[in-house]
């Protein structure tokens, strides 16, 4: 543990050629994963050619019980490598982005050149033993998944060390990855192994699917060691920390960086990077901004800072020394807004104003990703929602709490909203909110519904489990979860775990078996809910009239003993039940509060010799952001008339106003 | 400066002579306007009127509450603004008769009455309907030459330049040209119907008054500056007043619906005070 510490030092002591600059110390005191994948890389980037030549070290721990036969890695960069790539097959674009007609040096491969299996004096070549699979949709064109068979299988518990040597071209700019113009990402760069893991049959094998487009990344928990050598005019920005840098005679700078108890490595170069460092609590964080966005820095800065804070309360401590976070300059956008270990992108526009906070709440959600991606790692691929959906909940409330709920994404005057309505909207405006499950893999989602479902349908459902059972049972929930599966990667089916054992703790059951059953439906059914107070009507019934008894006689003629009935009807027009309150309030300003099961499609209220009703209001306290249409779930007999009114006149004045504008010439 | 800030202050009073006509093409304008308008408030009345969450808007614009009637009754609204694009063009056609009555006020304002601004309205219809139509191509034809190549070429000059500070200084300076090129038509085009009022066919007249123009550019010019000066004054004035109100209440929305309509109506009677200015300027 002490030479961990004292490395930084010695390595300024024994290396007088060498400038160094060390910004964090990235040697942490004891390893918080298991570290079964580790990578040491040294790689070298021919700018001019856009390549990079790497020679690549992976030690590979077995922590399984059963022998590993054979190795699967993830060879991402090749699925930019032509148009029949399972990533762009079918496409005719990514993300918006057009990406035939390019040059052939545009698009994007690695070739590994040698892969060798070392120890004890025993170099064995497995070159010949590497194929290309593909597990999900037995594409033979695509590349980016490799298998390697071992020339003897890895027992468990044993570890080994496989040499490659490897060349890749970078591609210009596509889901991230490449450059544009003299601005680079270097992100699913490098041959990287899948996971090692028991399949949901308990059968260990790899976990290492093909690149799809809509699908992010899963790998394994390591040390990485990285050094960087490209021609000194750039500046540089990678995960972990700069432990070294040395300037070489060739005009080239290497640069050495080491993470640990990360599941990734990227990096970034731009020469006119600009750079902020500052710190929170002993962790450092770097801004690299290109120049025309400087203005952001204090901005990026402070939201950043409150984020650290906000997640450390309500989630679990960051674990890592540092944080640095790129933004690209505007032709590198398409590399912006990306999480990956210890290094975030984020995007901006130059001169964009302090009450458009868009930009403030990217960077919220790549930095929560630390979180929910980098340090519980769940698999972003077969489960999206898990890392995507828990992280816009936190950027709703990171980004409601530091700028006011309603006015926190956007704050023009006269025209505001906040984050979280606008996740909710994205979910409940959808043309079909019953278009799938959110709990699939992120293959299965389209163009049209993978952000509504994944990113936002989860973040509602989570923020509305909050209304119900609380903030600080629902922070007591995140903990738990943060606790038991950090640097691991959990599975939905682990989540609720946790969830179902947080919840038994609560002392109303009923609210809590609701509660759970809640999210569940949310998130493995596609059921909508819709509540709606439907009618309110006041009657005054005659007295007693008619004949009663034997005889005939008339003993009431109606005229007293009048009852008043007040009827509330509401309606579940959606397929989801779950129990909601009536809020009534009546004509002498008391009120009373309902329980409905909502399990019926129509139910009637009724209330005899009470004051007449006047409004009603279903889920009063506003929970169940679920809900498709807030506005039909109260209403009034003395309604609000002026705001119509002042809707109708303004947009009265805006035709006015048209009006002028389109005849100045007549 | 002296000069045109002379011709202003003389249009000025010819632009409180007109306040009557001006009215006049204001209540029109405000009939129109109200046709929709009125549905509007209909559409939201049975859709969403009895909702406790309308109240929410006293407060302001409520994104949910917006978002969410636009979702569920949005399509109501939809044949309305059908509507809006059919009363745009009935509007440009009727301007064409109100505005002619109210130049040929200003220009003779010796004649300025109720009556005449009917007389000279019908009487100039045909003339000016066709410069109108001239100056809408023109103005089309001048629009689409800047922007077309604008559009095409943004997203590719956002990716090829260093910055984007150097895509949106050129699309400030093509939106700073194409608003200059407006101001001209536009006072080409006042120019042109002032000598087709004096009784001179329209292409006849359209050379006459470019040659106008061109004469005393910078006067008009000048004048242009000072007149987006004072619609900015104008709109500035309007939104600080009603920013104070506000419209938290049935009696906040009642004033500053008086206040728009007073900045609506101000800004037909500036129209009156232009065209006033402007013949001034050509004399």
């Amino acid at each position: 543990m002490f030479f961990r510490k004292i490395i930084p030092v010695l390595l300024v002591l024994i290396t007088p050629c060498a400038e160094i600059r060390l910004q964090c110390n990235p040697f942490l005191p004891a390893a918080l994963s298991k570290r079964p994948a580790n990578y040491d890389i040294s790689v070298r980037l021919d700018d001019q050619n856009r390549m990079l030549q790497a020679d690549q070290t992976i030690r590979f721990v077995n922590q399984s019980p059963v022998p590993v036969q054979t190795l699967r890695l993830y060879l991402y960069l090749n699925a930019f490598k032509n148009t029949e790539s399972t990533f762009l097959k079918g496409a005719s674009n990514v993300f918006g982005q057009k990406f035939h007609d390019r040059k052939p040096e545009e698009w994007g491969w690695v070739n590994i050149q040698s892969f060798t299996r070392t120890g004890a004096g025993t170099h064995t070549d497995l070159r010949g033993n590497m194929r290309y699979v593909q597990p999900d949709d037995g594409n033979p064109e695509d590349q980016s998944v490799l298998e390697v068979a071992l020339d003897k299988p890895l027992l468990p518990g044993d570890s080994a060390v496989f040499q490659l040597k490897w060349t890749a071209r970078i591609p210009k700019t596509i889901a991230r990855a490449g450059y544009s113009r003299d601005f680079y990402l270097f992100c699913h760069w490098f041959p990287q192994l899948g996971v090692w893991e028991q399949d949901k049959n308990g059968v260990w094998d790899w976990n290492c699917h093909q690149f799809f487009r809509r699908t992010e990344f899963y790998a394994d928990f390591g040390v990485y060691d990285v050094r960087i050598t490209t021609d000194s005019k750039y500046k540089m920005g990678a995960s972990g920390c700069r432990v070294s840098e040395v300037n070489n005679p060739d005009g080239t700078t290497t640069r050495h960086f080491h993470a640990e108890d990360v599941i990734d490595f990227a990096w970034s170069i731009y020469p006119y990077f600009q750079e902020i460092t500052d710190q929170w609590n002993g962790v450092y964080i770097r801004l690299l901004l290109p120049p025309e966005h400087s203005a952001m820095g204090p901005r990026y800065l402070h939201i950043l800072k409150y984020a650290l804070e906000y997640l450390e309360k309500h989630a679990g401590k960051y674990p890592y020394p540092g944080i640095t976070v790129v933004d690209p300059p505007f032709h590198g956008l398409r590399s912006g807004m990306m999480e990956y270990p210890t290094l975030i992108t984020v995007g901006t526009f130059y001169g964009i104003p302090s009450y458009v906070r868009t930009s403030e709440s990217l960077l919220i959600h790549e930095f929560t990703h630390q979180y929910f991606m980098g340090v519980l790692a769940s698999n972003e691929k077969e489960e999206p929602w898990l890392d995507e959906g828990f992280t816009t909940y936190f950027e709703d409330r990171i980004l409601d709490a530091a700028f006011g709920q309603k006015q926190s994404l956007l704050a023009f005057p006269g025209f505001h909203f906040g984050n979280r309505e606008q996740t909710r909207l994205e979910y409940t405006a959808m043309r079909n909110p019953r278009d799938g499950s959110v709990a699939r893999p992120g293959w299965e989602f389209s163009d049209f519904n993978f952000k509504s479902l994944i990113y936002s349908k989860t973040a509602t459902s989570l923020r509305t489990l909050q209304e119900i059972i609380g903030e600080e049972a629902m922070d007591g929930v995140m903990r738990a979860y943060f606790e038991r599966w950090k640097f691991a990667h959990p599975r939905g089916s682990d989540f609720m775990s946790v969830l179902r054992e947080e919840l038994a703790k609560m002392p109303d059951t009923a609210l809590a078996t609701n509660a759970y059953r809640l999210f569940e439906t949310a998130v493995y059914d596609t059921k909508v809910m819709d509540y709606a107070v439907s009618s309110i009507t006041n009657e005054v019934l005659p007295g007693r009239q008619g004949v009663f008894g034997d005889s005939v006689q008339i003993v009431a003629d109606g005229s007293s003993g009048q009852q008043r009935i007040s009827r509330v009807e509401v309606q579940r027009r959606g397929d989801w039940v779950y129990p909601v309150e009536l809020l009534v309030t009546f004509e002498d300003g008391s009120t009373r509060l309902e329980y409905w099961a909502g399990e019926t499609g129509v139910h009637v209220f009724e209330f005899y010799n009470m004051p007449p009703v006047i409004s009603a209001r279903l889920d009063p306290y506003g929970k169940l952001g679920l809900d498709t249409d807030i506005n039909n779930n109260s209403m009034t007999l003395q309604p609000a008339s002026a705001p119509l009114w002042k809707y109708a006149l303004k947009f009265t004045f805006w035709i006015q106003n048209l009006f002028q504008a389109i005849t100045f010439l007549v | 400066m002296k000069q045109v800030t002379q011709a202003l202050i003389r249009g000025i009073s010819i632009g409180y002579r007109l306040r009557y006509v001006s009215l006049i093409v204001y209540s029109m304008q405000l009939l129109l306007a109200l046709s929709v308008g009125m549905q509007i408030r209909e559409v939201l009345n049975a859709s969403v009127g009895h909702s406790m969450e309308i109240e929410k808007l006293y407060a302001g614009y409520d994104h949910t509450v917006i978002m969410d009637f636009l979702k569920v009754h949005g399509a109501s609204l939809t044949p309305l603004f059908g509507q809006l694009r059919w009363l745009l063009l009935v509007w440009l056609v009727a301007s064409v008769f109100l505005n002619g009555g109210l130049l040929l006020c200003a220009i003779r304002p010796e004649q300025a009455s109720r009556a005449a601004f009917w007389q000279f309205s019908a009487g100039y219809f045909n003339r000016f309907l066709k410069a109108a139509l001239i100056f809408l191509v023109l103005t089309l034809i001048w629009t689409a030459l800047l922007f077309v190549p604008l559009l095409l070429n943004l997203m590719p000059m956002l990716e090829s330049f260093r910055s984007e500070k150097i895509a949106l200084a050129i699309a400030f300076l093509v939106l700073a040209v194409w608003l200059t090129g407006l101001a001209v038509l536009f006072i080409w085009s006042l120019l042109t119907r002032i000598r087709q009022a004096e009784g001179m066919r329209t292409a006849r007249a359209a050379r006459v008054a470019w040659s106008d123009f061109w004469r005393q550019k910078s006067q008009f010019i000048l004048f242009s500056l000072l007149f987006l000066a004072i619609q900015l004054l104008l709109a500035v004035t309007f939104l600080l007043l009603s920013g104070a109100v506000g419209t938290h209440s049935g009696a906040g929305i009642f004033v500053v619906f008086l206040l728009q309509q007073i900045f609506v109506y101000s800004r037909i009677v500036l129209r009156g005070v232009m065209y006033g200015t402007i013949r001034i300027i050509q004399e």
